[in-house]
């Protein structure tokens, strides 16, 4: 999953577990950035009758790095709080939920969206904002597309705000992936082989909770506008954390959090830590900023999947085998950014520190009709130039680690036939054409009715 | 965070002594700091926020105070090596 789960310390805290980052040019207002953290993963629709909410307790935050160091330039930060109108019922809702202010929305939960810059200057850009309440069913929450329109804010400046339940855009075919990588499409071509068939999109039915943002270009990039997409200014690096308190003092009449904020989780290009960490990792990967990531590009380099491929596959991936160097093209593509030269009108290069930041060139404009692939498809809007939630990463990914990205460094390599067409056989869900982008997440009366 | 901040909510954790002989604070990011401590007993209003101390190190007295967002490390064997007898 791109970050569902993908270490051993955060697949147990839930609420603070971040699952996927997006950041993309708005397609509809091209002159802004959108940002999406995804956060509490694997959500089943009818997870009543406490329906899922982001944690009063963690602190949650996107990040953005425009100098080149891979340190927060810009950091935007979400506090949330949970208020419970009638404490004498167990019920989420008393009755039909039809506005975020409904007094049957016994439990509700608010939040605070503060800005800080590098300078050490702060600004609450939004104060007691409301989430929308999950998609319990037609009953309980009739017309939920206009009550989640209701929760989307404009905090000032041309920007906007939603964080709430939707529906997972992430898709990836998990039970093949994590069954010795037997990919539905390939597996009659496994190393223990069965048929051919479809790829099974696992969270196809399955919610997140999302804080999404969408930013003007020039707040992000210091002022520039992204008119040459050449230019460094054009190029912006983005990360998405959890934190929790130091301490936590579990109480007979609750718990109480004690001292900094220590981040628990954080995720910038996916399926990194999932993926590309070693177990021994994970949980230190989650824990240190990006721009100490220097002590993990030895994973990058040597990625084990690429080892794993040859073996799984026998003689699909021949020349994949014989690739022995460092893989130079995912350090760029995944560490650094890529250069300008490399790809003709194209760069998102933050310099030479190592760090898994999602690199975002603002100066390439959306395209009418985004390929999945991104730039590997030709489409230079997409992953990894930034993240749009109908980039199909784990394809991506997949391909560029079997070889198909390392003709960039090397032009003598040949990769596979395979390397460019290996996927889980998933199709990416449906989407809004608006803000927040992610679709509508699925009710809970309709969970499991197919 | 001021010294003089600092400097309450260090007496106020009441495990460190008079600033006229600590060394200086050491602040490290917004919300912590580190000093060595003495055993004299600290003078000013006491901080009555809950807080948790944390000995991270009995041995060296090495010890974690926390309130609110803040974090002071304090370096106190004889109070550390107390509150370790104290949990025996």
């Amino acid at each position: 999953m791109s970050s569902h789960r993908e270490a051993p310390e955060i697949s147990k805290d839930p609420v603070a577990d971040s699952t996927d980052l997006y950041a993309f040019v708005s397609p509809d207002r091209p002159d802004t950035v959108t940002l999406i953290a995804n956060y509490i993963p694997l959500q089943g629709p009818d997870a009543g009758p406490n329906f899922f909410e982001f944690g009063d307790d963690v602190r949650y935050a996107i990040h953005i790095s425009n100098s080149g160091d891979a340190r927060a330039d810009i950091s935007y930060e979400f506090d949330f709080s949970t208020e419970v109108l009638n404490k004498e019922t167990f019920l989420y809702n008393t009755g039909q939920i039809t506005s975020l202010k409904d007094e049957n929305f016994n439990r509700r939960q608010f939040y605070t969206v503060t800005k800080r810059t590098r300078d050490g200057k702060s600004e609450v850009l939004g104060r007691h904002l409301s989430s929308p309440p999950c998609n319990i069913g037609p009953r309980s929450t009739p017309n939920y597309s206009t009550l989640a329109s209701a929760a989307v804010h404009s905090i000032g400046r041309n920007r906007h705000v939603f964080a709430g339940q939707r529906a997972d855009g992430f898709y990836v075919d998990l039970g093949s992936v994590f069954d010795l990588l037997d990919l539905r499409p390939f597996q009659n071509l496994h190393v223990i082989p069965t048929p051919a068939a479809p790829g099974i999109n696992s969270l196809a039915e399955m919610n997140v909770h999302s804080i999404a943002l969408q930013v003007p270009i020039k707040e992000l990039t210091g002022g520039y506008d992204g008119a040459d997409p050449a230019n460094a200014k054009s190029v912006i690096g983005v990360w998405t954390t959890a934190s929790r308190r130091a301490s936590t003092v579990q109480e007979s009449d609750g718990s109480s959090g004690h001292g900094p904020y220590r981040q628990v989780s954080r995720l910038g290009n996916p399926l990194i830590n999932e993926a590309v960490i070693p177990m021994g990792h994970k949980d230190e990967w989650n824990r240190v900023a990006p721009k100490d990531d220097a002590r993990f590009v030895k994973y990058v380099q040597q990625p084990e999947v690429a080892k794993l491929l040859p073996g799984l596959y026998p003689g699909v991936f021949p020349n994949l085998a014989g690739l022995t160097a460092d893989r130079a093209d995912l350090v760029a593509v995944l560490m650094t950014g890529l250069p300008s030269g490399i790809i003709p009108g194209f760069q998102n290069y933050t310099g030479k520190v190592i760090a898994d930041l999602l690199r975002l060139n603002v100066g390439i404009k959306p395209t009418a009709k985004p390929n999945a692939l991104g730039i590997i498809g030709g489409d230079l809007a997409g992953f990894p130039n930034g993240r749009r939630p109908i980039d199909d990463v784990f394809a991506i990914e997949l391909r560029a680690i079997a070889g198909v990205t390392y003709p960039l460094v090397d032009p003598t390599y040949t990769p596979d036939g395979a390397a460019s067409v290996v996927e889980d056989g998933t199709m990416a869900p449906a989407f809004l054409g608006t803000f927040p982008y992610l679709g509508t997440p699925h009710g809970g009366f309709g969970a499991h009715a197919a | 965070m001021t010294d003089q901040s600092r400097r309450t909510f260090l007496a106020g954790a009441g495990v460190v002594a008079g600033v006229a002989t600590a060394t200086a604070l050491i602040p490290v990011g917004s919300a912590f700091a580190s000093r060595q401590s003495d055993d004299e007993t600290p003078q000013g209003e006491a901080n009555t926020d809950t807080l948790v101390a944390y000995v991270k190190d009995a041995k060296s007295g090495q010890i974690s105070v926390m309130s609110g967002d803040r974090e002071v490390v304090v370096t106190d064997r004889k109070l550390a090596q107390k509150l370790a007898r104290l949990a025996d």
